[in-house]
């Protein structure tokens, strides 16, 4: 059970808009922030998806004029923040919608903290709480996938890094006719990425109730749809069936970009965490996807840390199983029943994709030998870190649990 | 400069065009229920003195405005809003949450949950406006459509859903 701490602070200020018709609640939402031009920074493949189209009906009446920028790509490229910074001051443009993923949001973000202030601020403004006037108005409207970072107050962009409750979006806007068919096994990823920030939030000295509020719902959301998402799309069944399924699929998917979304307002008013941290370590120096591998070292980060600091995160247990089975189980069992069900939905996403999704960072292709080298970059020079980081890769290498 | 592109969307005339005739009719239904039916009668008698009331679409929807004139009469007063001094104004967010109430897919209350409608003027006022226009809903539609339309489909008594109900139609029609 959760105890009043001292002091917490929590800021949000996105307003979410997520649902029916969401997108035409933009053209209003904007408006009430004086913004009348708005720049659409997005990829190619939304564009030819029809993801742009959809964004220009829901401004039909609105009598705006929308600029589109589809020329994002996959990588951190300050050529594009320059192009992009001269069409928003040259052509009057007064917001930016940013319609993507990853790097799509990371290079909207980029380009709002140019045209806010300078273009020095890029520099000047780097690192934690290096921004200190709100920018311009920024909407993210996530699509299917993604980082879980969208919508979080922090931008990594090449060698740039930028952390701030101002770079965090004013509005976010969910619709269900931008969450597009994508292959199952994209939306495993961010879910991942999301659960880890939303575990990771409990593993603070004295707790923060608003941000285990937000994490409580992102954790019961992935626990309830993702491998629910995965089975359905993955098994193989008759039009008739898919037909059916397919109302239930859009709102699994909603229920994941709505969980991306939360894990974002979590993650900006959380530290980092080591889990995520070691996940990005791991993702730089091998092939598998730093969300995965966050997923894969979460519980024994956590179960380290509980192990070292003696802390009590039974309470973790309830958004993955719900009132009834949280209280059938007792005290002294719910953090360990919590971690093991972390390690079942990887051994079971593993199964749905037939091992593309590792359980084990030897699953994933991780060599013993790269462990070291990961321990070293995240913790430093802190021996004390370097050992218990050594002891999770260790036994996230095998899937083995971290005894006490 | 490939990468990059303007555009204005264009206009949804036909939606447009449904709007309009469907706030047109309502409004004549709103001046008819008041002269047929004993309780929009007395919602309207507790309404401040010359109240006028508009509903519309952001930021140049389709609109239409009733209101009573010097000697109590309710009367449709047509499709612009910025003629008369407004004691009550509810606007949907877009036109496309105006056609969702219109289309009977959204009501009022839900339409509201989710933040689509929003209300400039008295709070008591404007929930007496909601309970007029459901109550003339219930007037103009089919039950299975009006029961999408309002919060609580009504048991009224037979004259009420018979006499009154056509009484309400025609009179709508021919504008009295």
């Amino acid at each position: 059970m959760m105890t009043l701490p001292d002091h917490f602070e929590f800021i949000c200020p996105t307003r979410t808009a997520s649902g029916l018709k969401a997108l035409e609640h933009l053209p209003g939402d904007l408006e009430a922030m004086n913004a009348r031009k708005p720049l659409i920074i997005t990829d190619k493949r939304s564009t030819e998806k029809g993801l742009v189209d959809q964004i220009a009906k829901a401004f039909r009446t609105s009598g705006r004029t929308l600029g589109v920028y589809d020329g994002a790509g996959p990588a951190a490229d300050m050529d594009a923040v320059k192009h992009l910074y001269h069409l928003y001051l040259d052509r009057g443009f007064d917001a930016i919608l940013a319609l993507g993923r990853g790097a799509t949001v990371d290079l909207a973000k980029v380009v709002n903290i140019a045209v806010s202030g300078r273009p020095e601020d890029l520099a000047r403004c780097q690192g934690i709480d290096g921004l200190h006037h709100p920018l311009n108005p920024l909407a993210v409207i996530p699509v299917a996938g993604g980082t879980a970072r969208e919508c979080a107050g922090e931008v990594a962009f090449g060698d740039l890094y930028y952390r701030s409750r101002y770079l965090m979006p004013d509005l976010v806007t969910i619709d269900p006719r931008m969450i597009i068919e994508e292959d199952p096994l994209q939306l495993v990823p961010t879910a991942v990425a999301a659960l880890t920030f939303a575990v990771e939030a409990y593993a603070v000295p004295q707790g923060n109730p608003l941000v285990e509020s937000y994490a409580q719902l992102t954790i019961g959301f992935v626990f309830d749809h993702l491998l629910d998402e995965v089975r359905q799309t993955v098994a193989q069944k008759k039009w008739a069936a898919r037909l059916s399924e397919g109302f239930s699929l859009k709102k699994g998917r909603l229920a994941l970009v709505n969980a991306a979304c939360m894990a974002g307002y979590v993650h900006a008013n959380t530290p980092s965490g080591l889990a995520a941290r070691l996940g990005l370590a791991i993702g730089q120096r091998s092939a598998v996807d730093p969300a995965l591998a966050m997923g894969i070292v979460l519980p024994g980060v956590m179960e380290e840390q509980v192990n070292r600091r003696g802390w009590d995160l039974s309470r973790l247990l309830r958004p993955m199983v719900g009132l009834d089975r949280f209280a059938a189980t007792p005290g002294a069992q719910r953090f360990a029943a919590a971690m093991a069900k972390i390690r079942h939905l990887f051994n079971e996403l593993f199964v749905l994709s037939e091992a593309a999704i590792p359980r084990t960072l030897e699953d994933a292709g991780v060599t013993r030998d790269a462990l070291a080298a990961v321990a070293e970059a995240v913790a430093g020079a802190d021996p004390e870190s370097a050992r218990a980081c050594r002891t999770i890769l260790e036994h996230a290498f095998i899937g083995q649990p971290v005894a006490p | 400069m490939n990468d990059f592109r303007e555009i204005t969307p264009g206009g949804r005339p036909f939606t447009r065009m449904y709007l309009n005739v469907m706030l047109w009719f309502v409004g004549r239904a709103v001046q008819a229920a008041a002269r047929q039916d004993l309780e929009v009668k007395r919602e309207f008698e507790a309404l401040p003195h010359r109240f006028t009331f508009a509903l519309t679409a952001a930021p140049d929807g389709p609109s239409m405005v009733v209101g009573k004139d010097e000697t109590g009469r309710v009367k449709y007063l047509g499709r612009r809003p910025g003629d008369y001094p407004l004691h009550v104004r509810l606007t949907l967010k877009s036109m496309e949450a105006l056609f969702l109430l219109f289309t009977f897919r959204e009501s009022t209350a839900t339409a509201t949950a989710r933040d689509r409608l929003y209300v400039e003027g008295g709070l008591p006022e404007a929930c007496a406006v909601v309970r007029i226009l459901d109550i003339v809903q219930v007037y103009l539609l089919p039950k299975p459509v009006a029961k999408l339309a309002i919060k609580r489909y009504p048991r009224w008594r037979l004259k009420r859903h018979t006499w009154d109900r056509a009484m309400v139609n025609l009179r709508a029609v021919i504008g009295y």
